[in-house]
């Protein structure tokens, strides 16, 4: 375990007694005026980048890329675009694909002399039958803590009747998106979604997820009409509650009057 | 990430019957004969679109243990494609170094990318005109096959499907039922 005086973000680092499945998660959903569940051709959303706590107990380094996010055994946290092509039928569940930012503990290595230090990554994953079929995570110096950046999911029609959707991200430092993945799938259309998820129970998830937009079948894009919470995944204590701001913006708050 | 499905009540919201004769779905289901009697069956709400309507056989099987037998409509070609890139995917991870446009638009310091696949994905014969695609990965085991629309359930689709049919899985827990379980279960249905 990594002694606190050895950490560069000694300020927001929690040791904790780490479970292995000390993990909580919330699915915001977009909806329609009328509460219904959409299925759209894109979604975005202006996710804060928060220097989150991390809960150092859980002090195995997470080696990015092993297993998308089911191989974690270390302190992580994340939060994502996301979108399914459906949430009713076992088929539309088990198919997604994400777009957002992963904050990882990493532990001293007396070897390289590398000291304790969190990293942030761009974190992209696709699924099918529920199973992580293709991720990827790059370290980006760009993601800057307490700015806003803007992670888009985008469909475009590909060969064989299969769609590519476009993963991309906005830094508000550079103005302007960077195409980061294409995952090709064979369904065309889904539900906008916002996703966060922590690993280690003193592990934070404050979020932040604003002027979320979906993309219509005309290429246009609007607000979300409304937002819900879809689901809340709790191996913990369950600490954290979802809030809804607006119709297109959600947080995720420490022990509000929220919950899901 | 997701979770895995609700392996009692796999569709959410899912309306109960008593045999798929009554399920009242876009298409006809063909009912499995050998997996013996289903704990419930379960079919997707009126309301869903049609693209997403679905009837699960769930099973307490005594020699695979839990498992799913679902059919839903799908494009034929599409998810022919699908089957095809993941079994082209080898898995393991791939790491590339950062490059100059990397530098530029992730920040100096930008680290290697990693792409990674995971699972195994393959296509197997299921009988001697029929194949079927193996998925096994983290979560679920599962084996897909396509089955023919009856000409009447096609002509009702209308203009929303290209060549449609009936997508037939078999799934189960990835750390329960094992890519040779869910095959010789799908051969048994």
């Amino acid at each position: 375990m990594a002694a606190a005086s050895m950490t560069l973000f000694t300020t927001s680092v929690h040791a904790g007694t780490c479970q292995q499945d000390d993990r909580e998660q919330y699915f915001v959903r977009a909806a329609t005026n009328s509460g219904g569940t959409p299925t759209r051709q894109g979604t975005l959303s202006w996710i804060l980048m928060a220097n989150r706590d991390l809960d150092t107990g859980c002090s195995a380094s997470v080696p990015p890329g092993q297993g998308c996010t089911h191989g974690f055994t270390g302190a992580a946290t994340l939060s994502t675009a996301h979108t399914n092509p459906g949430l009713v039928s076992t088929t539309d569940q088990g198919k997604q694909v994400e777009i957002g930012w992963l904050e990882v503990w990493h532990d001293a290595d007396t070897s390289s002399q590398a000291q304790s230090r969190k990293d942030w990554y761009i974190f992209t994953e696709k699924e099918v039958d529920f199973n992580c079929t293709q991720w990827s995570t790059q370290l980006a110096p760009n993601l800057d803590p307490n700015t806003q950046d803007i992670w888009k999911i985008s469909a475009v029609n590909g060969s064989s009747g299969t769609t590519d959707w476009h993963l991309s991200v906005n830094f508000i430092i550079q103005q302007g998106y960077v195409d980061i993945e294409t995952y090709n799938t064979d369904w065309n259309a889904g539900v906008p979604l916002g996703e966060t998820e922590r690993f280690g129970g003193g592990t934070g998830m404050s979020d932040d997820q604003t002027n979320l937009q979906w993309k219509t079948s005309t290429g246009t894009w609007v607000d979300w009409q409304d937002n819900k919470c879809w689901q809340h995944v709790d191996m913990t204590a369950g600490e954290w509650d979802y809030v809804r701001a607006s119709g297109h913006a959600f947080d995720i708050e420490h022990q509000s009057a929220g919950s899901c | 990430m997701g979770e895995g499905p609700n392996w009692d009540y796999p569709i959410n919201g899912g309306q109960e019957i008593a045999d798929a004769g009554s399920a009242g779905l876009p298409f006809s289901p063909v009912a499995p004969e050998n997996l013996g009697p289903p704990l419930r069956i379960l079919v997707t709400p009126d309301d869903v679109p049609v693209g997403s309507a679905e009837i699960v056989w769930v099973y307490d099987h005594p020699e695979f243990g839990r498992l799913l037998l679902i059919e839903h409509l799908t494009d034929a070609a599409p998810t022919q494609a699908q089957y095809e890139q993941l079994a082209a995917q080898e898995p393991g991870c791939e790491t590339s170094s950062p490059s100059a446009d990397d530098v530029a638009q992730l920040g100096e310091g930008a680290g290697p990318k990693i792409v990674c696949y995971g699972g195994t994905h393959y296509f197997t014969e299921l009988r001697p005109t029929e194949q079927a695609f193996v998925t096994h990965g983290d979560v679920t085991t599962a084996v897909h096959w396509l089955l023919p629309l009856k000409a009447s359930d096609a002509d009702a689709l209308g203009a929303g499907f290209k060549d449609p049919a009936i997508e037939v899985v078999i799934m189960g827990p990835a750390d329960q039922l094992s890519e040779s379980q869910a095959i010789t279960a799908a051969k048994s249905v």
